[in-house]
């Protein structure tokens, strides 16, 4: 089923609208396997990628460890900010 | 603060930020996770409210969240109890009197407000978190402020000047990144090694995590010198505009 308003709340960013979204669902992503993998693939698909999948690379390495103790919480960090990453890299935002 | 496995956390709001933060807290094995919610599932929540998929749509969101919970985190000690309610003057200080730590993830200044002045009055630990466009922050006060919430945003802003995520849109996964600050300080404070009086800030589009200082204001409304805050009043929380998607 699709859902008009899936991705309402982020095409509302200036830097996503509508072209921004076009390219998101066209674009393909193969996320490193290890911590937060499944975080990101899952705000990947949330945010209506082409598709999304994960391989045995090396695991990305995380700017922003240093602030987290808990290792729940890091991995999940960690996933986040490879799934904002990838979004950013997408629209080229960089 | 009790170790985590007799903690009790009082979670408000299961969206953006709560959906990830009651994730994060069950999956670490806190005591008790009391969640208030009284919204249905919509489908422009789900890019970013992630215990929730399409087959959820028009579903209570605690119900749908607390399946979600259980089935993620089938080994997890914690108690998870569901509360429909949505956080109010009314009840405010009775939910949080109960409980050891205040978590809270609504998406509107009102509730924001009202669960600062609650754990400064019922004296309980709190972490504030919220997300808009690129950016989310948390922070976390402890139960005697000095700072707290308002020595940093004093009074609630007018609905024209604050715009929340529905408005002004927000990415997903910059939220997930704001619920899983809010779910450290939050296990910080269990651990006792609390980070009191910083507010953390995310900007996922330029990739820049800061941590900064919150100072004490003397003048504070609410722990400063001459307080003008006492009691939980529902005239203080009065917002003229507030989007009801959590």
């Amino acid at each position: 089923m699709i859902m008009s308003n899936l991705y309402e709340r982020q095409q509302r960013l200036r830097e996503i609208g509508v072209t921004g979204q076009a390219k998101l669902q066209s674009a393909s992503v193969r996320l490193a396997s290890g911590p937060g993998a499944e975080v990101a693939r899952d705000y990947l698909c949330r945010a209506g990628l082409g598709s999304v999948s994960i391989e045995g690379d090396a695991p990305a390495s995380f700017p922003h460890e240093a602030y987290f103790q808990s290792e729940v919480c890091l991995d999940f960090a960690l996933g986040a900010w490879v799934a904002t990453r990838q979004v950013v890299e997408i629209l080229e935002l960089k | 603060m009790n170790a985590l496995s007799s903690t009790r956390v009082l979670l408000v709001g299961l969206g953006g930020l709560g959906s990830p933060a009651a994730l994060l807290l069950v999956r670490a094995g806190v005591g008790e996770l009391r969640i208030l919610d009284d919204d249905a599932v919509d489908a422009s929540n789900l890019h970013r409210q992630i215990l929730f998929g399409e087959r959820d749509v028009g579903q209570s969101k605690l119900a749908s969240g607390l399946a979600s919970l259980r089935r993620l985190c089938p080994e997890s000690p914690t108690r998870i109890e569901p509360i429909e309610t949505r956080l109010l003057p009314d009840n405010a200080r009775a939910l949080a009197s109960e409980m050891d730590l205040v978590v809270e993830g609504s998406d509107n200044f009102a509730t924001k407000f009202l669960c600062a002045d609650t754990c400064y009055l019922e004296r309980k630990p709190c972490v504030q978190g919220a997300a808009v466009r690129w950016v989310t922050t948390a922070l976390s006060s402890g139960p005697g402020g000095k700072p707290c919430y308002r020595c940093l945003f004093e009074e609630l802003p007018g609905a024209d000047q604050a715009p929340n995520c529905a408005e002004a849109g927000v990415l997903g996964s910059v939220v997930g990144f704001g619920a899983a600050l809010m779910a450290e300080l939050a296990l910080r404070i269990i651990r006792g090694s609390p980070d009191y009086g910083h507010i953390y800030s995310y900007d996922g589009k330029r990739d820049a995590l800061r941590r900064h200082r919150m100072f004490q204001r003397t003048d504070c409304p609410l722990c400063g010198e001459t307080p003008r805050i006492s009691s939980i009043e529902w005239s203080t929380y009065l917002e003229s505009s507030c989007e009801s998607n959590q």
